[in-house]
């Protein structure tokens, strides 16, 4: 579990595939789209996940997920290296929702979680099998609960859960990314989770309310 | 997070709870493109790519064997237009003025001077229009 924030395993593996990703750079720089294609072939399906859920609507997706790569393909020259080639493609994903969002006219979510709220989630009843991930996985009405919390979350939360809890990304490079430091990445991810965790509770009980005789 | 009682974030980020939600984001299933999406994706960078190239202008590689290659046809015309040291006929000089006089020779020469005495001009026309079918049984006499 520690591997999610940010221990020394991830960071090694992290450096592995920066070295990867900077001959990946260096054939698309040599070898053009062909070469490019490979770096597409790594992050599509991931890029793709983050912007669904940033933007809702899965056709916009489709479309912003292929900018983030056109843009990536034109300004590959001058990818330096001092980030790693997962948090530029993100980096760009993220702005390029950001953009969709005032495009569309959808002013960003303030926070909804009020900083008492945390504390219940002390309450949880952990003997709820269903709390188990390996087993949520097959509910999916679960997953539904779970995928509707972080669409309707704050816009401030949502991109540092999914960096952080769907990418394995560490603070460091969340806080790098997205320009915040790192103590406010911390305390948006703890927001974030106890958001959901408050609508799968609600939903929980709901289930076993309904359940009773 | 309480004002009253504040906590450090890490140790909130690391609840037994805040741990089940995040591993529940992470067990969320994936959602994979099209082909279709792919190969739009694959012409437009292809689109994109001969546009670069275009604006780039040729390759100097390119540029540096077009002018080689220039420099090398250049070359081999001078050396096809120089005049040639031999003469018309492609033997040394020596030779070929040596022809050059024996034609001339042959060209004014009358046939009776090559023919030697006893021949004629009209006896050798006679000759030349008898030629194999006139023979006489005598010739055929041991002699």
């Amino acid at each position: 579990m520690d591997v999610c924030y940010g221990a020394a395993p991830l960071a090694v593996k992290h450096d592995l595939k920066t070295n990867e990703d900077l001959d990946i750079v260096e054939s698309c720089r040599r070898d053009g789209a062909e070469a490019f294609g490979l770096l597409v072939d790594r992050y599509q399906n991931r890029v793709f996940g983050f912007v669904k859920r940033m933007v809702r609507d899965r056709d916009d997706a489709c479309d912003l997920t292929q900018e983030v790569f056109i843009r990536a393909f034109q300004s590959i020259d001058r990818f330096d290296g001092r980030s790693s080639i997962r948090s530029w493609l993100f980096k760009i994903a993220h702005n390029l929702c950001i953009d969709h969002a005032r495009r569309s006219g959808r002013l960003p979510k303030i926070d909804t979680i009020d900083s008492d709220q945390g504390d219940e989630c002390g309450s949880v009843e952990l003997a709820d099998t269903r709390w188990n991930p390996e087993a949520a996985v097959a509910d999916k009405e679960l997953m539904e609960v779970v995928e509707n919390g972080i669409r309707e979350m704050s816009d401030k939360l949502r991109p540092v859960l999914l960096l952080h809890d769907r990418e394995d990304m560490p603070y460091e490079e969340i806080a790098s990314l997205l320009g915040l430091p790192m103590g406010t990445v911390k305390s948006r991810l703890f927001l974030a989770r106890a958001f959901l965790h408050r609508r799968i509770r609600a939903y929980l009980n709901e289930e076993a309310a309904c359940s009773e005789p | 997070m309480s004002r009253k009682n504040p906590e450090p974030e890490d140790r909130l980020v690391e609840s037994e709870e805040s741990r089940k939600v995040a591993a529940m984001v992470k067990a969320l299933p994936d959602d994979e493109l099209s082909l279709a999406w792919r190969s739009e994706l694959n012409a437009k960078l292809k689109a994109l790519e001969k546009r670069k190239r275009r604006r780039a202008g040729p390759h100097p590689a390119a540029l540096v064997g077009g002018i080689g290659a220039s420099v090398l046809a250049a070359v081999l015309l001078l050396f096809a237009m120089m005049p040639s040291r031999s003469g018309p006929s492609g033997l040394p000089p020596s030779q070929d003025l040596e022809r050059q006089l024996l034609t001339a020779h042959l060209a004014s020469a009358d046939p009776s001077e090559a023919a030697g005495e006893g021949v004629s001009s009209v006896d050798e026309a006679q000759q030349t229009a008898s030629d194999a079918q006139d023979w006489h049984s005598e010739d055929l006499e041991p002699l």
